[in-house]
């Protein structure tokens, strides 16, 4: 088989194409570019291969080894030139010869398959070696002969292997049989042996195996754009191959292996065209044999052989080595031997020896890697400049990258829990608490026994006595013999008497210290005896035993003679050792004294000498007593000083205070007593019997059941004991990991565990924590969080001990049975104890788990953490520490060490601060020094706090943020403050400013506000929201429990009963025409996001609506004088056809309209259903959202008038031409919030209707329903009427509608209770509440009692706190007056505060209640302060009132008031009023009897009273129904069985209430802008037509206002008259004027006569509360009015305001349309 | 004026969630206050699609939406809810995932990874499992929050990938820098 060597090229190309070729030439070996490149441009397997089995993968470290010497090369030149004299100091990259690796190309599987085997021989080379060996061998004897190459060959190559196979004509060879052409260059290595050892040849044996080739090479895949590079590579081949044919043949020893086959090479690439043209240019076929012997030349591979010494040094150069010569040479860097050899083979090779050094070693620096740091500046003052000039950041390293924390391996800490003890709990009863306090104080008294304090200070003190005699001995033994020698005082007798004085201070410190043990011995003693005491106190006054405790007193008789000479021994040697003390305390003071006095009097003489020449002598003879005294008491060594201490008085300077006052001698007498006394104190006496105790468990327990018989709250604290359970988690690392199982106590309040759990550690471990929960009934609480320590690491859980960790509770407890609770005060035996918390303590063990082998599962390095937690991790974030000014502490404990550089820094920071502290005597902050941030934090700052707080933007921002009311709804704030309208923040501003107005006592602003039209221009309502929502905000997060249901739609669970019902439907009888009333479904309103919301509104009938009137003055006058109503003659009447009222109804909402068919007559019936679609903002139909929306629905009754157009009455027949023209009769306002929390509103509702009509005239129900002569005109009629056959006693006034509203598809909010948070109730007081509530309203779910409301405070707090007496305004409280006429002032005075309703602002589920005062200083709020303010004002009328929580309509769940006059004696009362009950509504005013059918109030959940509170638990929730008895249990459950004390629910109320003054100049300046406002209005909804205003009328109208206000008020009132009086008819007609609002009517026609004449007027007044422009404007435009549109119409519109205390008004609209008559 | 735009195209491009045949996704935009959709699709539904031989649920349903906002506060969340029908045919949530759209231009792929809420109780999970009505989030816009978040128990489920070409206008005008840094300085 022919070989032919074509892999060549196709290998070369790739392995060339570095273009820095010849750059690197010098130092590249064969492996490296291989590697490089080979691999990753070919992934050939074969090269893989080859280069795996030839070891050459070891690129890196040969690359290192290059480097090492290419440097170590550079280092010589500069310092070790001296040795490198000798050496050629440089080098052509030419001279060196390259070694390629040349790699025969095969067929893969054969390689392969043959280099797996190699590879798992382990000795790759070694068989190739060999067979390459052999084939050299073979070869070389071939050496000579020629082979040509049959394949043809391209022009490039043919041009870059002349000069080749010139140069080298005789190389090549060829071998058919084995196929491998090896070429070996003459080589002229000293011998042949080495020359073999350091060639290498690779050889493949390649068979045909054409088929592998693509394989291998995979010729396809090559690219067009590496075509282009191999060219270039080729051009590289070209210039390399020319340098080392031009080298001397003998210095190169190379071998070029090539194999590969020509045939399939050949048919692979023809076959395809594509492929030739790939490879055309390197086709192997295009090579000749010259070419192979040329790239032989090129290659070789460098062997690993050890090289011998001599080889590498130069023959004139001895070895040295320099390190034996004392050198210091450096740790060469680490290098497998067989790559070194490598290098160093590849250095022979090139001939540059000059590399070896002295010692045969390859030059090189030694090992860069150093443990120990380089100075980099050897100025030590720069190095600290330096050091201080750059501030580091302290980082925190992660811990798993400074220590091995092996993942893969299992850390185990296991917690062995044994019990939780409890020392108090709130369960204890007093009884465990004595208890408790004994078994402390018995372990106080037996630690001390134990420890034996006293034992061993008394020992000490002998031991010291005798220590001084001994000195004493020695001492006058030292003296004595020096005496006799002669000698002087020698040294040791002054060491003596040192030490003997060492001893002595230190006795006198013993002998406290063993007073004080005997004191606290004495102490501990008789503590456990007076506790033990209370304890046997306690026990027989409860008569019975909980506790096991027991102790006992072991005494211990002394023999009383032996007793006694001991004590008095005993007080001999005390005495013995004072004196002693005291002597020798003396001398050394004595001496003192000397050496003072001798100096004191020197001093003086010298003044007396001084003074002696200025003439004095006064006051000499009694100092001189003085003196001689003081003489005579001191020692009497100064005989001299009498005369010198005379003039001392007189000279007492500055400088010379007192004569120094002699040492007192010993006074053995007190002394002795002293000691005696001290005894007696703190000793046993003698005789008195030694006396041990001992407390032990063993006392008989009292049985439960008869506990139970002695005390009921003991058996009920037993009993709760036993139902509750402690358990605990085990925190780690801030992870929950373990949870115990619940367990109950012991009788002794421990809980056993025995649990022993293994916590395995996947992560450091930081902390290790213990939470203990207490769990009764079903709630869970946390009693207490436990730190544990961390074990460190030789620390097993086998060889811990158990330790107690101590734990202790702050939460306050209260119980209600015979436990004393947890921090609340209790009384034990008379004493009164403060509150004890909850505490006790957990024994546990930690450690570290121990595998099988006994190995603690410790991660490594975790106590160098813990260590190094103490004062390197201890960085900023400890520095409350360094605040608290305990560094030095903490540094003394931490005991830094100084020459550790770590701990610099913290010396340097203490001493700083001991320095600082020291100076300044102040407290230091030394955060500064600590952290270089602090002070430089400022210029990080974007800009300064200024800046953004005068942005309008940020302003806006914040704004927004916070909801205020004015940007809540804010969108698209613009990016620049210039884009922001300056204008934006006016009405906000505005409104602050109010506010701050608004702030009593400020008169200045006061007086401004008169003119200012603001006071009553801002918007009242949004105010009182925005009040209520601040509350609410404040306590937000505990309001806004998000609850499941309120996030995820799930379907809830069919349970059995529903289930049942809906099979049992199947077999029920089908009943088709007795259709039974089926729940509509109810919906979540999220889940309508497609659907629309549908409103319906059926409206039913009306009934009692006025009919039309109009009054000729003519007829008026005669119909008032004679009294008899002329409404009947007149029907009929042809006068402009308007007998009757043609009523229709209008459904106003979200400005949608809709109305019904006209009906006909007063009574009309519609029967109809309307349909409104509801708009919610923002399509969001969520409950929040739906809540809050605060939409109206109006209901407005019209009448419809036709008007006769018709001019020509001829034309009537046939012809009809008329206007219809709706005018006003009433209307009814209902809440969407209502609607929304009802689900449906039905009932016959009350018509908000004018008290007067002009042009109408109410019938009353009387013509349909009653006697006429029971027919009464007051407002108050049904007060009259009671006493009538007529069951219900309606305001024949009014008028009703009766409807029915819902919702399509039925919407309703869940009303989900939820649990008040914070409180400021007691706990009992909480609990006895809650259960009372619970029990009712599993009676009654739908009856949602309110006993708590939530203040201002945002505390809950039990509503009956807000009832109490206040007192009126002056103004409206006349006390001359009748009582009720007041209730009824004051009822429309409340009225008049603007009121909000809760619901829209999102409070449902609880009610918010301000006190009254907040409530008058705003003014206005929700119902239920009405309901207060109106209730406390019925109280202070001494009226008994209550406020009933209930349902209303159209309110919805509100509060109403409760007066009732039963029993009442007062005489202001009238007759009819005794015996019946009142229900008032706040916010109207209006009132109502108890058994009015009608009264809006639709059902009664609970009554509110003073001091009480009392759940309806009656079947019927009507208030007519009802019986207002409250004393009745079957129907009223009272929340306090027994009348509480006035002072334990103490009112919340402030008593004395400001009110302001009411202002009439205000109101008239507001009935002006009302006017004005309502005029400009009208006339722009007037659009299309003029609006001709009426002054005259409007005058008239405005006149007649105040009159209407002081009817409503109740001014002008008379009294009510009884019925039996007789008959309205005869009544008087100025009486009547005066007396009833249809009389009114008619006293206003007369005002209006002169109008009337003219014109025929329709009109009526409106009142209401003023509460902001746009409502007052608002309900005038739901009348209507405006629309009249016929051309002569004009109109009239008056306003009137009424000021009031507190700043409300009541507002006044007289609005009418004249028709000019014809 | 003193807004940027964002204009995002993209698409959801495909899904693995496990033990599940077919499915559709629901996606919407969560966004601020300061923010406004001024062109393209708020919300959309995809066709169903059915697992291809690797598991894989392909989509490609584009998106396309352009933003206007004055803030950068309240960026706009892509918001996706999957459904599909359970054994017996019902129409169940198979997972809820939101992702903030990309603040840097250019092409970002996003994996948005899947949840869906765990029933209340293990009863309610059998009684949902039988009737076939899996809990599901009232608005799938809470889980571009975090308000409430602690009361729900998800189950997480596979992911879906989203791809987004983010183009930005005006955003560095207004003092923004998105993060990409080689552009700073060059408008």
């Amino acid at each position: 088989m022919q070989s032919t060597p074509h892999s060549l090229p196709f290998f070369l190309p790739v392995t060339l194409s570095n273009d820095r070729w010849e750059t690197k030439l010098p130092w590249l070996s064969g492996s490296r570019w291989v590697n490089n490149k080979v691999f990753h441009a070919r992934g050939n397997l074969c090269i893989d291969h080859l280069i795996n089995t030839a070891g050459m993968s070891t690129e890196k470290s040969e690359s290192h080894n290059f480097f090492t010497k290419h440097w170590s090369k550079s280092e010589d030149s500069d310092h070790e030139s001296t040795e490198d004299k000798s050496r050629p100091a440089t080098k052509t990259p030419e001279s060196g010869e390259d070694e390629v690796i040349n790699l025969t190309k095969s067929p893969a599987d054969v390689i392969r398959s043959k280099f797996r085997k190699n590879q798992k021989s382990k000795k790759p080379q070694s068989k190739l070696t060999k067979k390459l060996i052999n084939v050299w061998k073979r070869d070389s004897k071939k050496k000579g002969s020629e082979e040509d190459d049959t394949d043809d060959e391209s022009e490039s190559e043919k041009t870059s292997k002349t000069p080749d196979r010139r140069e080298d004509p005789g190389s090549e060879d060829e071998d058919d049989k084995s196929s491998i052409e090896e070429i070996h260059t003459a080589s002229t290595t000293p011998s042949p042996k080495a020359a073999s050892r350091k060639t290498k040849e690779i050889s493949g044996p390649y068979e045909s195996a054409g088929e592998d080739r693509p394989q291998s090479g995979d010729p396809r895949g090559r690219h067009p754009s590496e075509q282009s590079k191999d060219e270039r590579t080729d051009a590289t081949v070209e210039s390399r191959t020319t340098t080392p044919v031009a080298k001397p043949r003998e210095k190169t020893s190379t071998k070029v292996l090539l194999a590969d086959e020509s045939s399939h090479m050949s048919t692979h690439g023809l076959s395809d065209p594509n492929l030739w043209n790939v490879i055309s240019f390197e086709d192997p076929i295009q090579r000749t044999k010259e070419d192979w012997e040329e790239w032989k030349n090129l290659i070789y591979y460098p062997s690993t052989t050890k090289i011998s010494l001599e080889e590498k040094l130069p023959e004139d150069i001895s070895v040295r080595f320099l390190e034996d010569e004392g050198i210091f040479v450096g740790k060469p860097l680490e290098l497998s031997p067989r790559n070194r050899y490598r290098l160093e083979n590849r250095i022979i090779t090139e001939k540059s020896i000059e590399w070896f050094g002295q010692n045969g070693k390859i030059v090189s620096f030694p090992d860069p890697y150093r443990p120990e740091r380089i100075q980099l500046c050897h100025d030590e003052e720069k190095v600290t400049q330096l050091i201080n000039s750059i501030q580091f950041k302290p980082a925190k390293l992660d811990p798993f990258q400074e220590f091995h924390f092996d993942p893969k391996m299992t850390y185990e800490i296991a917690i062995d829990i044994g019990f939780i003890n409890f020392k108090h709990h709130s369960f204890f009863s007093k009884e465990h608490v004595i208890a408790s306090r004994l078994e402390s104080f018995y372990e106080e008294y037996t630690r001390r026994k134990e420890a034996k304090g006293t034992e061993r200070s008394e020992n000490k003190l002998k031991a010291l006595r005798e220590a001084i005699h001994h000195c004493r001995e020695a001492k006058n033994t030292v003296i004595a013999k020096s005496k006799a020698s002669g000698d002087t005082r020698p040294a040791i007798v002054d060491h003596l008497e040192e030490r003997v004085r060492r001893y002595r201070k230190e006795m006198k410190k013993t002998r406290a210290e063993r007073d004080e043990s005997w004191r606290a011995d004495k102490i501990s003693f008789s503590n456990v005896l007076e506790t033990w005491k209370a304890l046997k106190s306690l026990r027989s006054q409860q008569e019975f035993t909980i506790t096991s405790h027991k102790l006992n007193i072991i005494t211990v008789n002394d023999k009383y003679d032996e007793a006694k000479e001991i004590w008095k021994a005993e007080i001999a040697q005390e005495l013995e050792d004072l004196r002693e003390e005291f002597e020798e305390e003396f001398k050394t003071k004595m001496h003192s004294y000397r050496v003072e006095l001798k100096e004191w009097t020197e001093s003086r003489r010298q003044k007396k000498q001084k003074r002696r020449k200025k003439p004095k002598q006064g006051k000499r003879n009694g100092q001189q007593d003085l003196d001689s005294n003081e003489n005579k008491k001191g020692e009497g060594s100064g005989d001299d000083e009498s005369g010198d201490l005379s003039d001392a008085s007189d000279s007492s300077g500055p400088s010379l205070s007192s004569k120094p006052v002699p040492p007192l001698k010993f006074d053995e007498e007190t002394t002795r007593n002293e000691i005696i006394a001290l005894f007696h104190e703190l000793k046993r006496l003698p005789g008195e019997p030694k006396i041990s105790l001992e407390l032990v468990k063993v006392n008989p327990v009292t049985p439960k059941d008869q506990v139970l018989s002695m005390s009921s709250k003991e058996s009920q604290r037993q009993k709760a004991t036993d139902k509750t359970r402690i358990e605990f988690k085990i925190i780690f690392n801030a992870k929950e990991v373990y949870k115990s199982p619940p367990k109950e106590f012991s009788s002794d309040f421990s809980v056993f565990f025995g649990l022993t759990v293994p916590i395995s550690v996947r992560e450091w471990p930081e902390s290790l924590k213990l939470i203990i929960i207490e769990i009764q009934k079903n709630t869970r609480s946390l009693i207490s969080e436990v730190q544990m320590p961390l074990p460190n690491k030789k620390t097993s859980i086998e060889r811990c001990n158990m330790q107690k960790i101590e734990f202790e509770s702050t939460d306050i407890v209260k119980t209600n049975h015979a436990g004393v609770g947890s921090g609340v005060p209790f009384s034990t035996n008379k004493e009164d104890n403060d509150g004890i918390f909850t505490s006790g303590y957990v024994s546990a063990r930690i450690g570290w788990t121990a595998d099988q082998d006994g190995n603690i599962m410790c991660p490594p390095g975790f106590n160098r953490i813990k260590e190094k937690e103490d004062p390197h991790n201890f960085d900023l974030s400890s520095r409350e520490l360094l605040e608290k000014g305990d560094i030095q502490k903490w540094s003394e404990n931490v005991q830094l060490d100084p020459n550790d550089p770590r701990n610099a820094k913290w010396l340097h920071t203490i001493s700083k601060r001991l320095d600082r502290t020291l100076k300044r005597g102040i407290k230091v902050d030394d955060t500064d020094t600590l952290n270089g941030r602090e002070g430089s934090v400022e210029e990080f700052d974007l800009c300064s706090w200024e800046d953004i707080e005068s942005s309008p933007r940020f302003r806006l921002l914040e704004l927004r943020y916070n909801e205020v009311p004015e940007f809540k709804h804010l969108r698209m704030i613009p990016p620049n403050d210039r884009d922001i309208p300056s204008s934006i923040f006016e009405a906000y501003e505005r409104r602050l400013k109010e506010d701050g107005k608004k702030k009593p006592g400020d008169s200045k602003t006061r007086k401004r506000l008169v003119d200012d039209d603001m006071d009553y221009e801002f918007n009242r309502l949004e105010k009182i929201k925005e009040i209520r929502t601040k509350v609410l905000r404040l306590f937000e997060s505990s309001l806004k429990q998000i609850t499941f249901d309120d996030i995820i739609l799930e379907e809830q669970i069919p349970d059995i009963g529903t289930l049942g019902l809906n099979i049992m439907t199947l077999f029920q009888p089908r009943r088709p025409l007795r259709p039974t009333r089926r729940e509509r479904k109810r919906v979540q309103g999220s889940t309508l996001a497609d659907t629309k919301l549908i409103l319906i509104v059926n409206i039913v009938r009306a009934f009692n609506l006025p009919i039309r009137k109009d009054t000729d003055i003519g007829q008026l006058t005669t119909e008032s004088v004679t009294g008899i109503p002329l409404t009947k003659k007149r029907s009929g009447s042809t006068f402009s056809n308007l007998s009757t009222v043609k009523p229709f109804v209008e459904v106003w909402f979200q400005r949608n309209v809709c109305r019904t068919t006209t009906a006909l007559g007063a009574n009309p019936t519609w029967n109809q259903e309307l349909q409104l679609n509801l708009v919610v903002p923002e399509d969001d139909y969520s409950q929040d959202n739906l809540n809050k929306m605060d939409d109206l629905v109006y209901l407005l009754v019209y009448d419809e008038v036709a008007i006769d157009l018709l001019e020509d009455d001829r034309r009537r027949d046939t012809d009809i031409y008329q206007r219809l023209e709706k005018r006003w009769l009433g209307s009814i306002t209902i809440p969407f919030s209502t609607l929304y929390t009802n689900g449906r509103i039905e009932g016959t509702f009350k018509l908000n209707s004018p008290t007067i009509l002009l042009g109408y005239e109410v019938q009353g129900m009387s013509t349909q329903f009653m006697n006429p002569t029971n027919v009464r005109g007051s407002s108050s009629s049904n007060l009259i009427k009671e006493k009538s056959n007529v069951p219900t006693a309606i305001n024949n006034q009014s008028t009703f509608i009766t409807l029915f509203m819902t919702l399509q598809p039925a919407v309703q909010r869940t009303i989900s209770s939820k649990e008040e948070s914070a409180t400021g109730e007691t706990s009992d007081m909480m609990a006895h509440v809650r259960s009372w509530k619970q029990a009712i309203i599993k009676k009654f779910p739908d009856r949602n009692l309110k006993p708590f409301v939530m203040n201002t405070d945002g505390e809950t707090i039990l509503c009956i706190r807000y009832l109490k007496a206040i007192e009126p305004p002056a103004s409206l409280c006349n006390p001359d007056q009748d009582l009720f006429k007041n209730m009824e002032e004051l009822a429309h005075f409340v009225s008049l505060f603007p009121s909000v309703r809760d619901s829209t602002l999102g409070i449902t589920d609880y009610s918010l209640w301000f006190t009254s005062d907040v409530f008058v200083a705003t003014p206005g709020g929700g119902t239920e302060d009405h309901a207060v303010l109106l209730a406390c004002f019925f109280l202070h009328l001494n009226v008994p009132t209550w406020i009933v929580q209930g349902n209303a309509i159209p309110d919805g769940p509100t509060a109403y008031v409760v007066t009732s006059f039963k029993g009442m004696t007062e005489r202001k009362i009238s007759k009819s009023l005794k015996n019946s009950c009142l229900i008032w509504n706040p916010c109207s005013g209006e009132y109502y009897l108890a058994n009015d059918n009608f009264c809006p109030l639709q059902a009664v959940w609970a009554i509110v009273g003073h001091l009480n509170m009392w759940a309806n638990v009656s079947e019927n929730e009507r208030p007519h129904q009802l019986d207002w008895d409250f004393s009745k249990s079957s129907n009223w459950n009272p929340l306090f069985p027994k009348p509480l004390e006035e002072n334990k629910v103490s009112s919340v109320q402030i008593v004395d209430v400001i009110f302001k003054p009411a202002d009439q100049v205000q109101a008239n300046s507001l009935a002006q802008r009302v006017e004005r406002h309502l005029k400009d209005a009208f006339m722009k909804w007037r659009k299309t037509s003029k609006t001709k205003w009426n002054r005259y009328c409007t005058a008239i109208l405005r006149r007649l206002l105040p009159r209407l206000e002081e009817i409503k008020y109740g001014k002008c009132r008379p009294q009510p008259r009884p019925t039996d009086e007789g008959p309205a008819v005869a009544e008087s007609v100025h009486s009547i004027t005066t007396d009833t609002p249809s009389n009114f009517n008619d006293e206003h026609l007369l005002e209006l006569k002169d109008v009337m004449t003219t014109h025929q007027i329709t009109g009526f007044p409106l009142q209401q509360s003023y509460i902001n422009m746009e409502l007052v404007t608002e309900s005038v435009f739901a009348t209507g009015v405006h629309t009249i549109d016929t051309p002569r119409v004009e109109f009239a519109i008056a306003a009137y305001a009424r000021s009031f205390p507190a700043g409300v008004y009541s507002v006044w609209v007289y609005i009418a349309a004249l028709h000019r008559r014809k | 004026m003193g807004t940027f735009l964002i204009a995002i195209t993209g698409s959801i491009e495909s899904g693995e969630i496990f033990g599940i045949n077919d499915i559709y996704c629901k996606y919407n935009f969560s966004y601020g206050s300061d923010w406004q959709i001024t062109a393209g699709i708020e919300e959309g539904i995809s066709q169903i699609t059915t697992k291809d031989a690797t598991g894989t649920f392909v989509w490609n349903f584009p998106l396309e939406v352009t933003f206007k906002s004055s803030n950068p506060h309240g960026w706009p969340q892509l918001v996706l809810s999957l459904y599909g029908s359970d054994f017996l045919g019902n129409h169940v949530a198979r997972g809820y995932g939101s992702t903030f759209l990309p603040i840097t231009t250019g092409t970002s792929m996003k994996k948005i990874h899947l949840f869906v809420p765990e029933s209340s109780s293990y009863i309610q999970k059998i009684s949902s499992w039988i009737v076939g009505r899996r809990p599901e989030f009232i608005d799938p816009k809470l889980i571009a929050q975090g308000d409430g978040r602690q009361v729900v128990r998800v189950n997480s489920k596979g992911y879906v990938n989203v791809k987004f070409e983010v183009v930005m206008k005006d955003f560095r005008k207004l003092g923004y820098v998105s993060s990409t840094p080689k552009t700073i300085g060059s408008d």
